[in-house]
């Protein structure tokens, strides 16, 4: 027999009734089978838990920074804009509507934009813009956009205008010049638009820098003939994870007609969460949440396999104790709970263990980043991701792990210990020493 | 025959071992089924990455960027027609004994387009249609008519780009862009048709006329690029054919499609990377089982081995029989394992639909259908890391068996 | 009371072993009274251990039928043999059979637990079973750190802890030397005699046989004959 004289008192297990104290001094008969055990069981959970946190930390990071950037976290459109994209499919009474909608429970802050297309001219050179009018001192409440200005300031009066920086580098612009906006308005007809450079802003996204243009919601409005009207009331909610909630509760304020049915000019409304405005993005995060899942699932089921088999072994090597048993009387059933103690054990020590590491990684991880490398900047800048990772504790993260190891370990127990059922005292008593 | 004397034959170790993996039938047979799911998992996903890396450069190389690209001197940084050039006369004997696929020169200026009602700020390309079969605009699905050829002065758009605009087939759009001289031109396009880019942003990018009529537009007879595309991607090919083409056009630049989408580039590396430390943790788990049997197989013979070593065999020998025994059932589980695995590429060898996602499966760079591929090569390393995984996996258990006293172990 | 604790009717076992029909009792009528101590006695495949497991509920008759403390097993599901032996039989191994990771108190706990005694008479009662068989002061050791003589000593305070009303023994002296032997089959003489327990033991072991009041010969499965020895304490 394995067990050495006196095993230590911590490992005693004397105070546990008495099925519980031999399954877990059953764990030390064996000391290398159990910690490989609980360590594949530990690798699994740290593996999982550690790579969770990192994953959901870089999903908030990127909706945070997604939805910092233009979108915010639920915008309130005219029921076609999304699709249409067009002038005229505006919000009318936008002033109301802003003041009803930022007064709700759950919304932080609100702001109006108005949005077109236009072309940019500064002497000769022309390029297409994409104008977004809007409250430069609204917007700050909402979005981080401010935060992106990389030269010159944000825009303080009517005549003021941002643009992105290759959109400037293109028109051969620099902070004090004049740029001209042309385009449709509402109702036909030229629009005309001009502008000094207030700022230049960078975003990281390539598309945008482009062609981002901002100006003051006034103006464009004015410009533009949407007087009082606007494309996208953008909001900031009191919480990012709960915007699905916060956003039914709109929808359910909300009249389904703006102003209301009475009015001649009232239009469908619809509310939008980040996901519709930025599906790229949501779908992103769930092709990488599946890919995740079978990742996740494979390294479970290999370390549930290598439970089988401990229990394969434990079964056969101590038939006849189990023989004994019977003999004196257990019945199976007791016999095979004394098993499923002793994997529960195991998990207990391998999660302990696992969660302990994945615990320590994450918190350090958390205050200092994982840096993905020069290379993966640009790339995870057009990912809206940060080059620098911060994983969280989450509920998910922490929880997952340990209760599919929890039930893993149960069922790899179970499926060898049915073999106890099989064993007929007599004959375990047969076989020789 | 000293070798012969020296130790048991490998033969006879070999049977020994099957016979040992035999006695635990149903352990063993977990082993060997974690081995293979193990292995059909590294098999899959490596396929899969695999599939996604080859659609990233496929569609990186497909949107209008090729294999290699003759630009002007700051097109990149600041596209527009004053960073042009004139196509050399028979420039392309530079390439004879490369094997080119296709050519295409361009003409690619940002426009602004108006319809009636709307405006749309894109990248206007002048095509020569008999040569775009090296890109997307050879083979994408049309309503209406595809341009005609180089003279043709209409507009192929995208889909999306006309619901934008509220325009159609037939009606006329006003082009705006600047002219070779600096100066604005406008002038008017009929529509010919658009092209379906499956919901991709292409749509939206793209507007598409005849090459000669957008050089007239613009006052010019030179091109923003030309377009290379080779039979295939070897890295010594496209050295070759950048070093033939630098001598030809030593005043622009000559760029890899690694160079052009630096991205693309990252993600390919990336997911190089991505393969490996997979296969690594997905290995790194399955040792826990394997060491664990096979110590266990090891120390439930101890008299046994005990005996032998009783007997005269040497720790060596000792050592080879659990070595060997960990490494058939590795083999066995990792040729279990590939057929699995291939089996389930061979399944999914019409792609996988992702279209629900395709706004994601764009940003990441793949198509809407992603098909696996297994490379030989990746087969090759898996099998060969996997063995020198048993291996090493076996070093422990082995040590064990070898610190076995003949004389204790009998005793017991 | 019912004075007959084992009754055998017409009892047949017959195994088969490769299609072959092995005969392990060919139809023993057999009984047992309250205080009696036997010895089943014969050679390899004579029956006798194949009786004893019949008996102890451990194996099932293929024909015929056994009665324990005058209730007949045959309809008994495997569940009701076990209870009937948690609390009506004690059994003794012939390799102690005990559990390795508890002491020998809590060996002997254990099947009071199994039986739900409470925990404070249970460690009562074990110790005092202990002390009655002289290995108290052994009672914080595992089996093994315990000699053979010890371990099996140790297994009859948890067969009788239970007071069950009859002890089985397997062969009880195959793994002791002669003298622990002895010392071994003077207590169980001396659990038969003061105390009135019931014993049987299937053994092939002469001086185990010598101790015995009831000596049953058992021979091709069948009963070949009985010696009493009254005189022989």
């Amino acid at each position: 027999m394995n067990d050495g004289p006196g095993a230590p008192q911590s490992r005693d297990a004397a105070g546990l009734p008495m099925p519980l104290r031999i399954a877990w001094r059953n764990l030390w008969r064996n000391t290398r089978r159990t910690a490989l055990t609980a360590g594949g069981v530990a690798f699994a959970v740290f593996l999982v838990t550690a790579a969770m946190c990192l994953q959901l930390g870089s999903y908030h990071t990127m909706k945070e920074t997604a939805t910092g950037l233009l979108a915010g976290h639920l915008q309130i459109q005219h029921g076609d804009y999304r699709d249409s994209q067009r002038l005229e499919d505006a919000l009318p009474a936008a002033a109301e509507l802003l003041a009803e909608v930022g007064s709700m429970p759950g919304i932080a802050a609100a702001s109006a934009r108005v949005e077109t297309f236009a072309l940019a001219s500064v002497g000769e050179r022309s390029f297409g813009a994409r104008i977004i009018g809007l409250d430069a001192a609204a917007e700050r409440q909402v979005v981080d956009l401010h935060e992106r200005i990389v030269a010159g300031r944000h825009i303080e009066s009517a005549e003021d205008a941002v643009l992105g920086t290759v959109l400037a580098r293109n028109l051969g612009v620099a902070v004090g010049d004049e740029v001209v906006l042309l385009g449709s308005a509402r109702q036909g007809g030229v629009a005309v638009l001009v502008a000094n450079v207030a700022g230049l802003i960078e975003s990281g996204m390539v598309e945008l820098d482009r062609s981002l243009l901002l100006a003051d919601i006034t103006a464009v409005q004015n410009a533009f003939d949407l007087t009082d009207r606007a494309h996208r009331i953008v909001l900031r909610t009191t919480d990012l994870e709960e915007v699905a909630t916060i956003a039914a509760a709109v929808r359910r304020t909300l009249p389904a007609r703006w102003p209301d049915a009475a009015a001649e000019d009232a239009v469908p409304l619809r509310t939008l969460t980040w996901r519709d405005v930025l599906p790229e993005l949501n779908q992103a995060i769930e092709i990488d949440r599946l890919s995740a899942v079978l990742f996740y699932w494979l390294i479970m089921l290999l370390v549930a396999f290598s439970v089988v088999n401990t229990f394969i072994m434990t079964v056969f090597e101590r038939r006849r104790e189990f023989g004994m048993l019977l003999a004196i009387g257990m019945r199976p059933g007791r016999v095979m709970l004394m098993l499923q103690w002793e994997a529960l054990f195991m998990w207990g020590i391998g999660t302990a263990a696992g969660m302990a590491l994945a615990g320590a990684l994450v918190a350090w991880l958390a205050e200092t980043g994982i840096y993905l490398g020069a290379d993966m900047e640009r790339l995870a800048s057009q990912m809206y991701m940060p080059a620098r990772l911060y994983p969280v504790f989450a509920w998910e993260a922490l929880l997952t792990a340990p209760l599919v190891m929890l039930a893993g370990t149960q069922v790899a127990a179970v499926l060898p210990s049915l073999r106890i059922r099989r064993i007929r005292p007599v004959d375990a008593l047969r076989v020789a020493a | 025959m000293t070798a012969q004397r020296r130790s048991m034959p490998l033969s006879l170790l070999f049977s020994l071992g099957v016979r040992n993996l035999f006695r635990h039938r149903r352990r063993n047979f977990m082993l060997l089924l974690a081995i293979s799911v193990a292995v059909a998992g590294v098999v899959l996903t490596n396929s899969l990455i695999r599939g996604f890396q080859a659609d990233m450069r496929d569609a990186a190389v497909d949107n209008l960027t090729g294999h290699i690209k003759v630009l002007a001197p700051g097109y990149r940084d600041d596209p527009g027609i004053d960073k042009r050039f004139n196509v050399a006369e028979g420039w392309h004997d530079s390439l004879a004994g490369v094997p080119v696929a296709g050519w295409a020169p361009r003409i690619r200026v940002p426009a602004v387009l108006m319809s009636e009602r709307e405006t749309r700020g894109i990248e206007l390309v002048g095509i020569d249609p008999s040569r775009e079969d090296i890109s997307f605009v050879g083979d994408v699905a049309v309503s209406g008519e595809r341009l005609a050829n180089a003279a043709d002065g209409r507009l192929l758009l995208g889909k999306a780009l006309a619901e934008q605009l509220r325009t159609d087939v037939g009606y006329r759009l006003v082009v705006m862009a600047q002219g070779a001289d600096g100066l604005n031109r406008e002038a008017g396009f009929r529509v010919a048709g658009l092209f379906d880019g499956d919901g991709t942003g292409l749509e939206k990018a793209f507007a598409f006329t005849g090459l000669e009529r957008l050089q007239s537009m613009l006052g010019t007879s030179a091109v923003t690029e030309i377009s290379v595309r080779l039979e295939h991607d070897e890295p010594p090919l496209l050295d070759t054919a950048v070093r033939r083409l630098r001598e030809t056009y030593p005043a622009q630049d000559v760029l890899r499609w690694d160079t052009l989408e630096p991205q693309a580039a990252a993600m390919f590396e990336y997911a190089d990377m991505a393969i490996f430390i997979w296969f690594l943790i997905l290995m790194s788990a399955l040792v826990f089982g394997l060491v664990n049997t096979l110590v266990t197989a090891v120390m439930e013979r101890t008299r046994e081995l005990g005996m032998l070593r009783a007997l005269g065999m040497r720790p060596g020998t000792v050592v080879m029989q659990v070595v060997l025994e960990s490494c058939i059932i590795m083999a066995a589980g990792v040729a279990l394992g590939l057929l699995i695995g291939s089996g389930l590429v061979w399944w999914l060898r019409d792609g996988i639909d992702l279209s629900a996602w395709s706004d994601g499966v764009e940003l990441a760079g793949m198509r809407s259908t992603l098909v696996p591929r297994l490379r030989a090569g990746d087969v090759a390393l898996v099998t060969g890391m996997s063995l020198l995984l048993g291996v090493l996996a076996s070093l422990y258990p082995a040590w064990r068996a070898v610190k076995i006293k003949p004389l204790e172990a009998m005793q017991r | 009371m019912n004075d007959v604790v084992v009754e055998c009717r017409a009892v047949t076992r017959v195994y088969q072993d490769d299609s072959v029909p092995v005969y392990a009792l060919r139809g023993v009528d057999f009984q047992v009274r309250r205080g009696e101590f036997v010895s089943l006695a014969g050679p390899s495949g004579s029956g006798k251990s194949t009786l004893l497991n019949v008996i102890g509920g451990l194996d099932r008759p293929t024909s015929g039928d056994i009665a324990v403390d005058g209730v007949w097993l045959g309809t008994f599901s495997e569940s009701a043999l076990a209870d009937l032996r948690l609390h009506k039989l004690g059994f003794v191994f012939q390799d102690y059979n005990l559990i390795p990771v508890l002491s020998a108190r809590e060996n002997v706990e254990f099947i009071l637990q199994l039986q739900g005694v409470a925990g404070s008479e249970r460690r009562q009662r074990a110790m005092t079973m202990l002390q009655a068989l002289g290995i108290s002061e052994l009672a914080g050791r595992r089996p093994g750190e315990l000699s053979g003589g010890q371990q099996q000593r140790v297994a009859i305070a948890r067969a009788l802890v239970t007071e069950p009303v009859l002890l089985l023994a397997d062969e009880p002296s195959a793994n002791l030397d002669t003298a622990t032997t002895e010392d071994l089959l003077d207590l169980l003489r001396q659990l038969n005699l003061e105390r009135g327990v019931t014993i049987v033991t299937a053994t092939h072991d002469p001086l185990v046989m010598s101790y015995a009041r009831r000596r049953v010969q058992l021979k091709d499965g069948a009963i070949a004959g009985e010696t009493h020895a009254e005189a022989a304490g």
